[in-house]
C-alpha cells in the first residue's frame, strides 16, 4: 500500500522526533513522523528532566563548544514554546548547583566555571557552605566546592515531548502512531521511500530519530550506528509541598522536584541490553544513598517506579548529520543522558541541514566521522562508561 | 465543631482523655483513639481540600488505604488521619492542597 508523499519521513516521536518535525514544518516542509508506540513512550518520557547549560558535558568541554550551543538553542526555545503552542510544559530556569566531592572533580569544575565565565555565562564558583546555602534541603559532609549556574533548570519531558507534536500536528505533520518502519528504500545515491506497517511513504529525506533503536534503523541503509541502550532506572515519591529549589548535580543519585510536588530520584546507567526492567537492589540502593542528602525524604511513600533505554554513543554525544550517501538520509541519534537538554537545538540544526541553508553550528560538528570506523557487521559495542554525575548500580 | 460526642457509650472502656489542637481549637480525646476516630466523634468529616481542583476530602476506607484523609500533623504535611495515634498536644491541622511544611517539634 502506499501512503500520501512528505517532504520528510522522521523515524521516531521522541524528544528529538518531534522536536525536528516541529522545526521542519516552521520552514514549511511537509512531514510525516512513525512511531512504533506513542510520542515520548521510550527515554524521552522516562528521565528526570534536567535542562542545565553547566553540566557534566562541561567537563569534557571545559569552554562552551557544540554541546553548550545545543542546550542554548534549547533553552531559548523551552523558554516560548508553551506559548507558542499552548502546553504548558513546566519549564523552570531554577538554578543549579554542579557539586565536588573530590579535588580532582573540584579542579575540573572550577577550570570549566573559569571558561563558561570568560565566554560570558554566569556561573559562580562556591566553597562548601555557599553549596549547601544554595540549596537549604541538600546535605552533604563531603561537599570540597560546587559551581552554581542559574540558568539551569527543569522542564516535564512528557509535555515537552507532547508541546513538540501539538505544534508540529497544528502545522500539518501527519503523526502515524504505533506504526513500525520495515525498511527504508534508497536508490542511485539517495533515499526514495519508507516502508512502514501501514504503507509505503515515497520522500526526499529520512531522519533517524529513532534513539536507543537507531542502530536498526541505521542497518536498513547499510549504515553502523555505534548507538547502543544505557538503561536508566528512577523511582518518584509521592507529591509534598515544595522543598527542593534547586537542581542540585553530582550527587549519587540525585533527585529534583516536579511542578506537581513528586521528587524525581535517580539515575543509572547501565548496560542492559533492551531489558528495561526496574531492579530492587537499585531502588533499595537509590533510597539509602538520597536519604542522607535529602533528609526531608525521610518518610515519604515511593508511588512507582520505571527505566528507561537512552540512546548511548562512546562519547555520550549526539550525532546529528546529513549524509552524502545516500543522498537525503539525516542522523538525530544518539543524546545519550541530555536528549531533553538538546532536543530543541537538535531540532533547529536537522532543520537547517535539511532546508540547505547555513547552520547554526559547524556542519561537522557532530558527525559520524569521529569514530573509529565501526567493527564488522555483529561486533560487540563497548558498553557505556557511567557519566561523570552518576552511578553505575549493579543489577540484582 | 463539636456539637455533641457521637462515642458509643454502652459497654466501652476507653483511654484517659487528653487534649489536642485541631486547627488551633482544642479537642479532647482519648487515648488510643486515631485521629480520624477523634474528629469523627466530635462531628467533624472534612480533612482536607485537594490540590488541583480544591474540593473538599474527608475519611474513605479509614484503614490506611485510600490517601484521603490526609492531614498536617505537628507541622508535617500528607499524615493519614486514620493511621495516626492522638497524643496529647498534638497539632492537627486542615490541609489546603498539599499543605505546607511547618515547624515540626
Amino acid at each position: 500500500m502506499r501512503l500520501a508523499a512528505s517532504d520528510v519521513v522522521v523515524i521516531g516521536g521522541g524528544a528529538i522526533g518531534t522536536a525536528v518535525a516541529y522545526y521542519l514544518a516552521v520552514e514549511g516542509k511537509s512531514v510525516t513522523v512513525v512511531e512504533r508506540r506513542g510520542v515520548g513512550q521510550e527515554a524521552s518520557g522516562a528521565n528526570v528532566g534536567l535542562v542545565t547549560l553547566f553540566s557534566g558535558h562541561s567537563l569534557d568541554e571545559p569552554d562552551p563548544g557544540p554541546l553548550y550551543e545545543l542546550t542554548r538553542a534549547s533553552v531559548e526555545a523551552y523558554t516560548t514554546l508553551g506559548e507558542e503552542v499552548g502546553v504548558d510544559i513546566e519549564y523552570e530556569q531554577c538554578g543549579g548547583v554542579v557539586f565536588a566531592e573530590t579535588e580532582d572533580k573540584l579542579a575540573t569544575l572550577k577550570r570549566a566555571a573559569e571558561g563558561y565565565r570568560r565566554h560570558g555565562v554566569p556561573v559562580d564558583v562556591l566553597d562548601p557552605r555557599g553549596v549547601l546555602d544554595c540549596e537549604p534541603a541538600f546535605y552533604s559532609e563531603r561537599i570540597l566546592g560546587g559551581v552554581f549556574c542559574p540558568l539551569n533548570g527543569q522542564v516535564n519531558p512528557l509535555l515537552l515531548c507532547r508541546a513538540f507534536a501539538t505544534g508540529a500536528r497544528r502545522r500539518g505533520v501527519r503523526f502515524l502512531l504505533g506504526t513500525t518502519v520495515q525498511n527504508i528504500y534508497h536508490g542511485n545515491g539517495r533515499v526514495r521511500a519508507v516502508k512502514t506497517s501501514e504503507g509505503d511513504i515515497p520522500c526526499e529525506v529520512v531522519v533517524n530519530a529513532a534513539g536507543a533503536w537507531a542502530a536498526d534503523i541505521g542497518d536498513m541503509t547499510g549504515l553502523r550506528l555505534p548507538v547502543v541502550p544505557a538503561r536508566g532506572q528512577i523511582m518518584l515519591t509521592e507529591p509534598v509541598p515544595r522543598f527542593i529549589r534547586r537542581v542540585v548535580s553530582g550527587a549519587e543519585p540525585s533527585a529534583r522536584q516536579t511542578r506537581r510536588g513528586n521528587v524525581i530520584i535517580g539515575s543509572t546507567i547501565e548496560n542492559a541490553g533492551f531489558d528495561k526492567n526496574v531492579t530492587t537492589g537499585t531502588i533499595a540502593h537509590f533510597a539509602r544513598g538520597v536519604l542522607p542528602s535529602f533528609p526531608r525524604l525521610a518518610g515519604l511513600d515511593v508511588i512507582r517506579t520505571w527505566a528507561g533505554l537512552r540512546p548511548a554513543t562512546p562519547d555520550h554525544k549526539p550525532i546529528i548529520q546529513s549524509l552524502d550517501e545516500p543522498a537525503g538520509l539525516c542522523l538525530a541519534v544518539g543524546h545519550s543522558r541530555r536528549g531533553i537538554c538538546y532536543a530543541a537545538g537538535t531540532g533547529r540544526l536537522v532543520a537547517d541541514l535539511v532546508t540547505g541553508r547555513p547552520p547554526y553550528l559547524p556542519r561537522d560538528a557532530f558527525n559520524l566521522a569521529r569514530f573509529a570506523p565501526m567493527s564488522p557487521a555483529g561486533g560487540e559495542q563497548a558498553p557505556p562508561p557511567p557519566g561523570p554525575d552518576h552511578i553505575r548500580a549493579r543489577s540484582t | 465543631m463539636t456539637q455533641g460526642d457521637l462515642r458509643m457509650t454502652a459497654a466501652a472502656e476507653r483511654g484517659r482523655t487528653l487534649t489536642m489542637l485541631v486547627d488551633g481549637g482544642e479537642l479532647t480525646a482519648h487515648e488510643g483513639e486515631s485521629i480520624a476516630a477523634a474528629l469523627l466523634a466530635a462531628g467533624r468529616r472534612l480533612t482536607r481540600w485537594t490540590a488541583r481542583t480544591g474540593e473538599p476530602r474527608g475519611y474513605f476506607c479509614g484503614m490506611g488505604v485510600c490517601q484521603d484523609c490526609l492531614m498536617t500533623v505537628d507541622g508535617l504535611p500528607n499524615v493519614r488521619a486514620c493511621m495516626t495515634p492522638v497524643r496529647e498536644g498534638l497539632r492537627v491541622e486542615t490541609q489546603r492542597g498539599l499543605g505546607e511544611w511547618g515547624v515540626v517539634p
